[in-house]
């Protein structure tokens, strides 16, 4: 389940054989208990069979002993037998007479026959002839052999004859007894006892029963004369018997099937088994359940003396049982059913506690917990295998032993303590213990305690289960420190500066103590990580850190602010005086020249102070106001330090309002161009114009190029600005060109940054394509710091312009400590004089000397040299004649001059107008 | 137009379907049966089966359902015919005389022929041929009749004792012993000197000894007469129209008693009744 396995396969399945055997077992105790029922049932139908098969014997018997005790002393007396003896022989006539002389003599007897059910008695002479029937008196002299095997036996074997038979009026139970006399057979009697008689006494031996009585259908019609078969009809239990017509047993007030019969007879009919069976003519029952009401038909097959089945005793008793036990079968097999679903379901359970305690085995062999069990007596009984990783011990070590073994006494005692009260107070404890390992190393680890009890709440276990948080533990302290110092100086980051100088100001009030907030900045360090690379960077500003820390006392607080930018606090520092030693000591310290790989990198540190409480008394307001004096020391020229005063928030105010305003100032066209013209030394002719911008501000008019220049070069707009110099500079000569001014160069200053722009040389390439312009009436200048910043670069870069065929020139040359080496391999084909040497050359011994020395080394390194600052014919006359100078550029030929004064310039310059 | 051709149609359909299934139950009337009794001239269980298969051949012949009832004396068959608690009865001439006596409309049918072919009878007086008595020794003797209301009971035996011996029925010891059969048994078993019973019975017992001591004149066959008064004359003339018309073969399948065919009844044919005596002359004693 962890790995996504779906829960119907982490559950146990009911496997084929376990359903199979389940049905099995099913259909055996179903089968049992079909068999118990059938078993009882068949007890109950030989029961049955068995009751009837006895009263319908014992009756028959009865009667029998009955008949013949009145054969001996009421029916064959001496005169009786003289009569039968007088029969033999006599004449019709005669024989009527003795006929009517039996009945006399036997009329009394016949009537108490009678009286006990019986029907026939009748006397036959031995050659087959009826002598007298008390039933039918006047039906005489008529041959039965042929109808009634029972008579034939009796008078030709001379033997008594009992059985069912059909007869040609009557159907019933035959007693037929040869009549002797001293060894003369004079015939037969036969004494015969219906159906009812046997029903009537039937009844009286099994109470609560209704009979029926059958005859094969076959003998009824082989033996029934056409006009008796009127007296039966069709049963409706077997089509192959009938039964007395109910419409003449009803009048004769004689036994017929009842209506109950009536209502079962369908069903029985319809029973293939009771059809087959009076079809064999076999005895039987059937247990019935009609309308809920339980019946037992028995089926009693009556034979001829012959032996033929040839009809049926159909009993109907009530059966009040044979629902009970149908609805126990039911029961059982319910019960039987629903203890074979409790079993499969216990099964199905146990197979689940199985797997689970499976798993649980495995959980706890596998687990990357290390688990120990112990007996309510604290003591060890099992550990898994990564209790054994973990502490080195095996189970054989410390079973029965106390956990304690495994303390380290690193523990306060306070924790154990807090445990077991824990422990018994809620079962369970969680936290963290230092222990021991079999090797003696001391580890922290986290431990869950649970307590197993039993039903009756008593402590059967402990389970201990835990983990080694050694490595957490390490990688807690890693975050830790990665939380609050800077990733790569190792010094304390921006937040954790923020909650210590918190915590420190905390002190500082309570205890009345100063601080000072230092914020330094590393001056031109944006310069060496763009261009040498940030892993030089990062090299630069570790070693600041470095030098930081050995500056300081330990307690104080020494955070990288973010890029260049750090912050020293000292913590409570002796006076004002030692806060500006330390700054010093500080700014010596980072000044001092970096070696980094094989470069030797130079820079400085910008350093304001604020003093807590004089300066702010509040994290936000000291860091703000370090930053502002920071913002002044690089106004003041970088590489110093600067306390601050309240001053100074009004100038970075200031600066931020300018700043802002600056970078509205190129949408909104405030920026402009001015040109400067420049001439040629000997001649005084225009050759070309310097373009220099000018930022005309709506509220506070012009803003000189050293303000905003340096505030574009912090707000990153310096790029764009160049650029658009560029463009619009270009566009200009070309119109110039177009007006007819044609030999004009076009002079445009280039910023550091542009300078180290990859972009730079398609800009150029694409003005000069843009405005048709060519290469050579392009001179792009570069100062000698920005060329000196990172010389390779820049000579990289001058040489990919140089490629496009403008020229360079070098501004400001003499003001930076140039390095005549790099200068000589710079691709430029101008330097431009400083203004400061061009400054009272005149009067100046020293500028002039600098002045014609530099256009000395110019002209010998075969480059043109461009005065500046030229204001009075003195120095033209100068520069041009003595110092040979090639260009001259100042007030002395014009200001910087807009479009149309520079125009206008122009025409009166050139004597063209346009 | 087709339309309304098909739902008259399907109107007719269900209306046709609608009769056929509800209106034979609503018009079928179960009809009441034509309740049925005989006289008591045997034992009952020979004039049950006796008369059985007559009233199967008429219930298939007419389509009209039987019942049979039975009463122990002919009075209480002849009374049962009168009140209409029967509709129709096998009754001998007396019975019938007697009910006309009492204004009851009632429709002879048929008379039933004797064995001998012909629609009468004559009612004979039996004695045991062993014992023969006399005519004196007739006298205060046990005589054995069969009912009151029978033709061979009161006025039979009196007509008979008047001709054979000359003697007063009433100076016998007669006594009724409820049919022809007991009285003929009573005779042969020496319980009475003397019977009387119909001829066909004297005939029938012949084989055990009775002999015929004396005959009246003949008499109208006993037959089928009916009270029309509940199911009306209409039905019971196809009684009388099929019975007249049964085959030979089928009632010869009947009982004794009925078995030799049939011939219309007439009024005519009662007089020799009359010659009896007077029915209302027969003293109230006890049937058996």
């Amino acid at each position: 389940m962890m790995n996504g396995t779906p829960l119907k396969n982490a559950l146990p399945r009911i496997r084929f054989w376990e359903l199979l055997t389940l049905l099995l077992l099913a259909a055996v105790v179903s089968g049992y208990f079909y068999h118990q029922y059938q078993t009882q049932q068949r007890r109950h139908t030989q029961h049955h069979i068995e009751a009837l098969e006895v009263a319908y014997r014992s009756t028959l018997q009865t009667y029998r002993l009955d008949i013949v005790t009145r054969l001996r002393y009421q029916i064959l007396q001496p005169d009786i037998l003289a009569l039968m003896a007088q029969a033999q022989d006599a004449s019709e006539a005669e024989l009527a007479v003795l006929r009517g002389q039996l009945y006399r003599q036997l009329k009394s007897v016949y009537e108490e026959l009678q009286g006990l059910g019986l029907y026939q008695f009748q006397f036959h002479l031995p050659d087959d002839r009826v002598l007298l029937r008390f039933h039918l008196p006047h039906e005489v002299g008529d041959a039965l052999y042929a109808l009634r095997p029972s008579l034939y036996i009796a008078n030709t074997q001379q033997r008594p004859v009992s059985g069912f038979e059909i007869g040609r009026t009557r159907s019933g139970f035959r007693n037929v007894y040869p009549i002797m006399d001293q060894g003369r057979h004079l015939g037969s009697v036969e004494l015969s006892h219906p159906f009812e008689h046997l029903q009537t006494h039937l009844q009286h031996l099994l109470n609560d029963s209704e009979y029926t009585f059958l005859l094969d259908r076959r003998a009824v019609l082989q033996r029934i004369e056409p006009p008796y078969l009127e007296k039966y009809a069709p049963s409706a239990l077997h089509p192959g018997y009938m039964h007395e017509n109910p419409a003449i047993t009803r009048l004769l007030r004689h036994a017929s099937p009842t209506p109950l019969i009536h209502a079962l007879a369908p069903s029985l009919r319809q029973n293939p088994d009771i059809q087959r069976q009076m079809h064999a003519g076999q005895t039987f029952a059937v247990p019935l359940i009609h309308h809920g009401q339980g019946y037992t038909v028995t089926f009693l097959a009556i034979s001829d003396i012959s032996g033929y089945p040839i009809a049926y005793v159909v009993r109907l008793a009530e059966s009040p049982e044979l629902p009970a036990q149908r609805d126990a079968l039911l029961l059982q097999y319910v019960l039987a059913l629903a203890l074979l679903l409790g079993l499969a379901l216990a099964i199905h359970h146990l197979r689940r506690q199985q797997q689970r305690l499976r798993l649980y085995a495995q959980i706890f062999q596998h687990s990357g917990e290390a688990i120990l069990v112990t007996d309510r007596d604290n003591r060890i009984i099992d550990i898994n295998p990564a209790f054994t990783h973990l502490t080195g011990y095996e189970l054989d070590e410390i079973r029965y032993q106390n956990p304690r073994l495994l303390k380290s006494q690193h523990t306060h005692p306070q924790i154990y303590q807090n445990l077991w009260e824990t422990l018994k107070q809620t079962g369970h404890w969680q936290g963290e213990l230092w222990d021991r390992r079999k090797d003696g190393s001391v580890y922290p680890k986290w431990v869950s305690i649970s307590v197993i009890r039993d039903e009756g709440h008593a402590i059967t276990h402990h389970i201990a289960s835990f983990i080694d948080i050694s490595e957490r533990k390490a990688a807690e302290a890693h975050i830790e420190r990665l939380a609050h110092h800077d990733a790569l100086t190792g010094l304390f980051n921006r937040y954790s500066l923020e909650s210590r100088l918190e915590q420190a100001l905390f002190s500082a009030k309570r205890e009345y103590h100063t601080l000072a907030v230092l914020f330094i900045d590393m001056d031109r360090f944006k310069l060496i990580n763009d261009t040498l690379g940030h892993s030089v960077g990062d090299c630069l500003l570790q070693d600041v850190a470095r030098r930081l820390l050995q500056n300081v006392r330990e307690s104080d607080i020494v955070a990288r602010q973010g890029g260049d930018e750090f912050v020293v606090v000292l913590i409570n520092p002796d006076s004002t005086h030692g806060v500006t030693l330390i700054a010093h000591k500080i700014l010596k310290s980072l000044a001092h020249t970096y070696t980094i790989e094989e470069h030797s990198l130079h820079t400085s540190p910008s350093i304001g102070v604020a003093m807590y409480p004089h300066d702010g008394d509040t994290v936000d307001t000291l860091l703000k106001n370090a930053d502002t004096a920071m913002y002044h020391a690089k106004e003041q020229g970088r590489n110093n330090i600067q306390f601050f005063a309240e001053e100074m928030t009004q100038q970075a105010n200031e600066r931020m309002a300018l700043e802002r305003d600056l970078r509205q100032a190129l949408a909104k066209q405030q920026l402009s161009l001015r040109y400067q013209p420049q001439v040629k030394a000997d001649t005084q002719k225009v050759c070309g114009f310097e373009a220099l911008l000018r930022w005309e501000h709506p509220e506070k008019g012009f803003i000189p190029p050293d303000r905003f220049i340096a505030l574009a070069e912090e707000a990153g707009l310096i790029e764009d600005m160049g650029a658009w110099v560029l463009e619009e500079a270009c566009a200009q000569l070309s119109r110039w060109q177009t007006q007819g001014f044609h030999g004009l160069r076009m002079a445009i200053n280039l910023s550091a940054y542009q300078l180290r722009s990859p972009r730079l040389v398609e800009q150029v390439q694409q003005c000069l394509q843009r405005y048709a312009l060519s290469a050579e009436d392009l001179e792009l200048e570069v100062t000698e710091s920005v060329a000196m910043e990172s010389p390779e670069q820049a000579i990289e870069q001058l040489r990919a312009l140089r490629d496009v065929g403008v020229r360079l020139a070098i501004d400001d040359f003499g003001t930076g400590y140039s390095s005549l080496a790099y200068l000589k391999h710079l691709p430029i084909q101008t330097l431009k004089l400083d203004r400061s040497f061009v400054h009272n050359i005149e009067n100046d011994s020293n500028n002039a000397a600098i002045s014609a020395a530099t256009v000395a080394l110019a002209h010998t390194l075969g480059l043109e040299v461009v005065a500046e600052g030229v204001e009075n014919p003195a120095q033209r006359d100068l520069l041009a004649h003595e110092h040979g100078c090639d260009y001259l550029q100042g007030y002395l030929f014009g200001k910087p001059e807009t479009v149309a004064q520079a125009t206008v310039y122009l025409q009166q310059a050139l004597g063209i107008r346009t | 137009m087709q339309r309304t051709l098909s739902g008259k149609r399907c109107f007719l359909a269900l209306f046709t379907i609608f009769c056929c299934i509800f209106l034979p139950p609503l018009l079928a009337q179960e009809r009441e049966p034509i309740r049925f009794a005989p006289l008591p001239m045997e034992n009952r269980e020979m004039i049950i089966q006796g008369f059985y298969p007559l009233l199967a051949y008429l219930e298939q012949q007419l389509g009209h359902p039987f019942e049979m009832h039975y009463y122990e004396s002919n009075q209480e068959v002849a009374s049962a015919l009168r009140d209409g608690t029967i509709d129709l009865a096998f009754l001998g001439p007396l019975p019938y005389v007697s009910l006309q006596h009492q204004g009851a409309d009632i429709i002879p049918l048929v008379f039933f022929r004797e064995a001998n072919g012909l629609a009468r009878y004559r009612c004979a007086l039996v004695v045991f041929a062993a014992d023969t008595p006399s005519p004196a020794d007739l006298y205060d003797a046990p005589i054995a009749l069969t009912q009151p209301l029978s033709t061979c009971g009161y006025l039979g035996a009196k007509a008979l004792l008047r001709e054979f011996a000359d003697v007063s029925l009433d100076a016998t010891d007669y006594r009724y012993l409820g049919s022809h059969e007991a009285v003929a048994l009573a005779v042969i078993a020496g319980e009475a000197r003397a019977g009387s019973v119909r001829d066909e019975f004297a005939v029938k017992y012949a084989p055990l000894g009775l002999t015929v001591a004396a005959y009246t004149d003949w008499l109208p066959a006993t037959g089928l007469f009916a009270n029309a008064s509940h199911l009306g004359e209409a039905l019971f003339a196809d009684v009388q129209q099929i019975l007249l018309a049964t085959p030979e073969s089928v009632y010869q399948q009947w009982g004794s008693s009925i078995r030799h065919g049939m011939v219309k009844a007439s009024e005519a044919d009662f007089a020799g009744v009359y010659r009896l005596g007077d029915p209302h002359s027969i003293p109230q004693k006890p049937a058996p």
